[in-house]
C-alpha cells in the first residue's frame, strides 16, 4: 500500500531500470574506464557536481517516484548515491574495477560511470512509466510483448555490437562471470519488469497463456535479447561461428540486450 | 490544492524504506567524494614514473627465452603510447603499450628468438602524458 507519495522499492527499480539504460551503454565503453582511472580528481569531482545539479533539476521535474516531485533534494541524493552503487556492481561484475586497485582509480571509473546513470535514475518516470507507454494498449500480449523485446534489445544494443568492447570483454572474462552476466540480466529485467509494477501488466499476465508467467516471458525474452545479440554481433562481422569464444560475446552483449527488452516490455 | 498537498506531504514522516534508501545512497556519496578529495589532496601532480620487474615465464619454446615484464607506473599521472624496449645482450625487444594508468601496473610477454644468458634490462623509450 502506497502510503502519500513515501518512495516504494518499485519506485527505486522505476530509478533502477532508467539508471541501466541510459548508463549501461557507457558502461561497455573503454574510454569510460581510462577516462575514470586518469582524470584528476578535482576534474571528476567538477563533473559529479555538475551533475548533481542537473540530478536536482531532473528530479524536481521528472523524478523517479511518480506523482512525487515536492522532495527533489532527497530524491536527488537518493538516485545518484544508488546509481554509484549500482555502477560499482555493474563494473565489478565486467572486471573493470577491484579492491587491489589504487582506491582514486576505482572510485574514478565508478564516479564516471555513474553520471549518466544517475541520470537515467532521475528520469526513471519518465523512461519507464507507470502506466505504459503511448499506445501500449494496441499491443497484445505474448507474441506482442517478444516483439516489444525485440524491439527493446536491438535499440539498446546496436551501439555497442559494432565496438571493439564485447570482444574485448568475452576475451577477458571468465565463465563464472559469463554465468554471473546471464543472472544479472535475467534478475535484473525480472525485477525491472514485474516488480516495478508498470500500469495493466497485472491484468494482462492474470489473461495471459503459460508463456505470461513472469518467469516464463523472462526466460523467453532473454532468449530474444540473447539472439538479438547473437545476430547484430554476426551481421558486424563479430562472431567467427558456433564456438566457444561466440557464444562468451553473445553472453557479453546480451546483458544490454536485456535491459533493452525489459525497457521494451515495460512501455508496452 | 495540489500546493496543499503538497505541504502536506513535506511534514510527512519518512517511511523506514525511505531512512534506507537515503542513508545508503548518502553513505555512498560520503564514500565517493572522501575518496576523490583524499586521493586528490595525496597526488602532487607527479609525471609518470617507471618501474619495471621482469621475471623468467615458463614454456618458452626450445632455443628460445619468454620473459614476463611488469611495469607500474608511480606518477601522478597516466601514460599513453608508452614504448618499452627489453633488452638482452645484443638482442633488444620493444613493445608498445596504449596506456599505463597513474598508480597501476601492466604485464607484457617478450619472446627472445635465441636463449639469453642474462637477465634482461626494460626500459621505457617514450610516451605521452595522458
Amino acid at each position: 500500500m502506497k502510503r502519500d507519495n513515501a518512495t516504494m522499492p518499485d519506485d527505486v527499480m522505476r530509478g533502477v531500470a532508467g539508471a541501466v539504460i541510459i548508463g549501461l551503454p557507457l558502461i561497455y565503453t573503454q574510454e569510460i574506464w581510462l577516462e575514470g582511472r586518469s582524470l584528476p580528481p578535482l576534474g571528476i569531482l567538477s563533473l559529479l557536481a555538475v551533475s548533481f545539479a542537473l540530478n536536482l533539476t531532473l528530479s524536481h521535474i521528472v523524478g523517479f517516484n511518480s506523482g512525487r516531485i515536492e522532495r527533489p533534494f532527497e530524491d536527488a541524493v537518493v538516485g545518484f548515491g544508488l546509481s554509484f552503487i549500482l555502477s560499482a556492481g555493474m563494473l565489478m561484475v565486467l572486471d573493470r574495477i577491484d579492491f587491489g586497485m589504487p582506491i582514486g582509480s576505482f572510485v574514478g571509473v565508478v564516479a564516471i560511470a555513474a553520471v549518466p546513470s544517475s541520470l537515467g535514475f532521475a528520469l526513471g518516470n519518465a523512461l519507464a512509466p507507470q502506466e505504459g507507454g503511448e499506445g501500449s494498449e494496441k499491443l497484445e500480449s505474448g507474441w506482442g510483448d517478444l516483439l516489444a523485446a525485440a524491439a527493446g534489445a536491438v535499440i539498446l544494443s546496436l551501439n555497442i555490437a559494432p565496438t571493439e568492447e564485447p570482444v574485448l570483454l568475452a576475451g577477458q572474462l571468465g565463465w563464472p562471470r559469463l554465468l554471473l552476466l546471464v543472472v544479472l540480466s535475467l534478475g535484473l529485467s525480472y525485477l525491472m519488469v514485474f516488480y516495478a509494477d508498470f500500469g495493466g501488466r497485472h491484468e494482462r499476465v492474470a489473461h495471459g497463456g503459460a508463456h505470461q508467467t513472469p518467469l516464463a516471458e523472462t526466460m523467453l525474452a532473454y532468449l530474444t535479447a540473447f539472439a538479438m545479440a547473437g545476430a547484430l554481433l554476426a551481421a558486424f562481422g563479430q562472431l567467427d561461428g558456433f564456438d566457444g569464444p561466440s557464444l562468451a560475446k553473445t553472453t557479453v552483449l546480451a546483458f544490454p540486450a536485456s535491459m533493452g527488452a525489459a525497457l521494451g516490455r515495460m512501455l508496452v | 490544492m495540489t500546493e496543499s498537498r503538497n505541504k502536506g506531504n513535506k511534514k510527512r514522516q519518512r517511511t523506514g524504506f525511505e531512512w534506507l534508501v537515503l542513508v545508503t545512497a548518502l553513505a555512498a556519496i560520503i564514500a565517493v567524494v572522501g575518496a576523490l578529495v583524499y586521493s586528490g589532496l595525496a597526488s602532487d601532480g607527479q609525471p609518470p614514473r617507471f618501474r619495471f620487474k621482469v621475471i623468467e615465464a615458463p614454456g618458452a619454446a626450445a632455443d628460445t627465452a619468454a620473459y614476463e615484464v611488469e611495469i607500474t607506473n608511480e606518477g601522478d599521472v597516466t601514460a599513453e603510447e608508452v614504448l618499452v624496449s627489453v633488452t638482452a645482450g645484443q638482442q633488444e625487444e620493444e613493445v608498445l603499450l596504449k596506456t599505463v594508468p597513474k598508480g597501476e601496473s601492466e604485464t607484457f610477454t617478450v619472446v627472445f628468438p635465441s636463449g639469453v644468458r642474462e637477465t634482461p634490462v626494460a626500459e621505457v623509450k617514450s610516451y605521452k602524458e595522458f
